[in-house]
């Protein structure tokens, strides 16, 4: 079943189409990239789909309800965790959390559970007292995702989650996010290939504004005759 | 529920920001220990009906109304200059929501502000009964919704950059056309006449009624501090939902 059906989205500033005309679909509980490289339009599009940007063309729909006519229906279903640091600086790590359930419509006694559960699986307990801008980048990496899946979303959207990490910590997010597939369905926008080539079920690649390509990495491979994903995103990217 | 969840995260965010703490509970302290330097050295004769506590204490009170509505306005900014706000605004709240999330911490804070300021104002020999007292506390109470609204509107508008030294004006404007610091009625003309056009002016005409002030002068004071407010709202609401998708 499709979660996600984008049809022909269109998101124009002044002369300039962000995204022009982006059709395609992912499927329930799969985990999706979305490779470009800067301006081509992944995160305007991740924008539109969680309702943080208008389209100025095309619909899109989440679970079958269209972000431009039904986006309340939307909203209760999915969950962001975005590239820059996106917590309440001076709330502790638990009271971020908690915060997070109970703006997703939980009582507070469900929230503090939620809350606790969340702690323990990213191994975050022992930091539940700390501020929020006293973590580490990693940390503070993870308490995002963490606050991201505390409500439980059907889709959820993951814009750059690695950014900045060192390797060790990259590598228990990957683990962490591949823990996640099939229980939620994923978007997940990244500017590292291997980790696209590590995590993703189908791979869309996008180029000023427009799709350039999409499938599996094998499919991916089989249609451009080239076999790291690497050398297939130059090539289908480098300039005319 | 989620309001106040955001309000809980809101109020503890003010809090917990020391820098803020200070200017709130320190600027109307300041004000007030610059009057008693003041009246200590201006015969009693000379003081300026304007300056007598019967009229400062209640324009201190509202002096520090608009340095709450200056750090609401920045919590707002600098919530917008982060991603924090784009992920609230992916989940469902709703606009209303996030305004009153963002309004209600306030209102204890100005309640707690403006009783300190009351407070010492007693201490430095503000003559009112228990009556006068909450009476003028109640006259104050109206206004707060005003500055709390500017707050919102000045914070979902501006960007953190702009938000602080615009919001200093509103500081200014409260000082210089409110009647606090210059006698209003007295001066007249169109400076008197651009003083009564805000809502200032009227802000502390209404808080000064329990002490005397002509009570009619009050209620159309307290109707202009409250199309102010209404109007102040509605474009907050206007300027946050275009804020809230782009």
């Amino acid at each position: 079943m499709d979660m996600i059906r984008i049809d022909h989205l269109e998101k124009t500033y002044g002369n300039r189409k962000a995204v022009d005309g982006l059709s395609l679909s992912v499927q329930e509980g799969e985990l999706f990239a979305l490779l470009g490289q800067n301006g081509a339009g992944k995160t305007t599009t991740i924008r539109m789909l969680c309702g943080l940007a208008l389209p100025t063309g095309g619909d899109a729909f989440l679970a079958g309800h269209s972000i431009v006519t039904e986006p309340e229906k939307v909203h209760p279903i999915i969950n962001v965790s975005p590239q820059e640091t996106a917590v309440s600086p001076r709330l502790t790590v638990e009271e971020n959390l908690r915060l997070m359930a109970e703006l997703y419509g939980f009582a507070p006694k469900e929230a503090a559970r939620k809350a606790e559960e969340m702690m323990e699986r990213f191994s975050m307990t022992d930091r539940r007292g700390d501020r929020a801008r006293n973590l580490s980048g990693g940390l503070m990496r993870k308490l995002s995702i963490a606050m991201a899946l505390i409500s439980g979303p059907k889709v959820l959207f993951l814009d750059e989650p690695t950014l900045g990490l060192d390797v060790r910590a990259r590598r228990e997010l990957w683990k962490m996010i591949s823990d996640l597939k099939g229980a939620m369905t994923i978007v997940l926008t990244t500017h590292y290939l291997e980790e696209a080539e590590a995590l993703a079920d189908h791979i869309a690649i996008m180029e000023k504004g427009r799709l350039k390509a999409l499938g599996t990495l094998e499919e991916l491979q089989a249609q451009t005759g080239i076999a790291s994903l690497e050398d297939i995103f130059l090539s289908l990217t480098e300039e005319a | 529920m989620k309001t106040i969840a955001f309000a809980n995260r809101n109020l503890k965010e003010i809090l917990r920001d020391l820098t803020a703490l200070l200017f709130v509970v320190g600027m109307p302290l300041l004000m007030l220990l610059i009057w008693l330097i003041i009246s200590q050295a201006t015969p009693g004769d000379y003081m300026p009906a304007n300056f007598q506590l019967v009229s400062y204490i209640p324009g201190v009170a509202l002096f520090g109304m608009t340095f709450l509505s200056m750090f609401l306005g920045i919590h707002i900014a600098q919530d917008k200059s982060t991603s924090f706000l784009s992920r609230l605004f992916a989940g469902p709240m709703k606009t209303g929501e996030y305004l009153l999330g963002y309004a209600l911490p306030v209102l204890p804070l100005c309640i707690v502000q403006m009783t300190m300021v009351l407070g010492c104002g007693l201490l430095l020999g503000y003559e009112a009964t228990f009556v006068q007292l909450l009476s003028t506390m109640g006259c104050l109470l109206v206004s707060v919704p005003a500055f709390i609204a500017m707050g919102l509107f000045l914070g979902s508008l501006l960007s953190e950059k702009a938000v602080a030294p615009l919001s200093s004006i509103l500081v200014q404007l409260m000082a210089l056309t409110s009647g606090m610091m210059l006698d209003v009625d007295m001066i007249g003309g169109v400076y008197g006449g651009i003083c009564k056009a805000l809502p200032f002016y009227h802000a502390l005409n209404l808080a000064k009624v329990p002490m005397g002030a002509n009570a009619f002068s009050g209620w159309i004071s307290a109707l202009v501090v409250l199309g102010y407010t209404v109007a102040l709202f509605m474009l907050s609401v206007v300027v946050f939902r275009k804020v809230r998708r782009k």
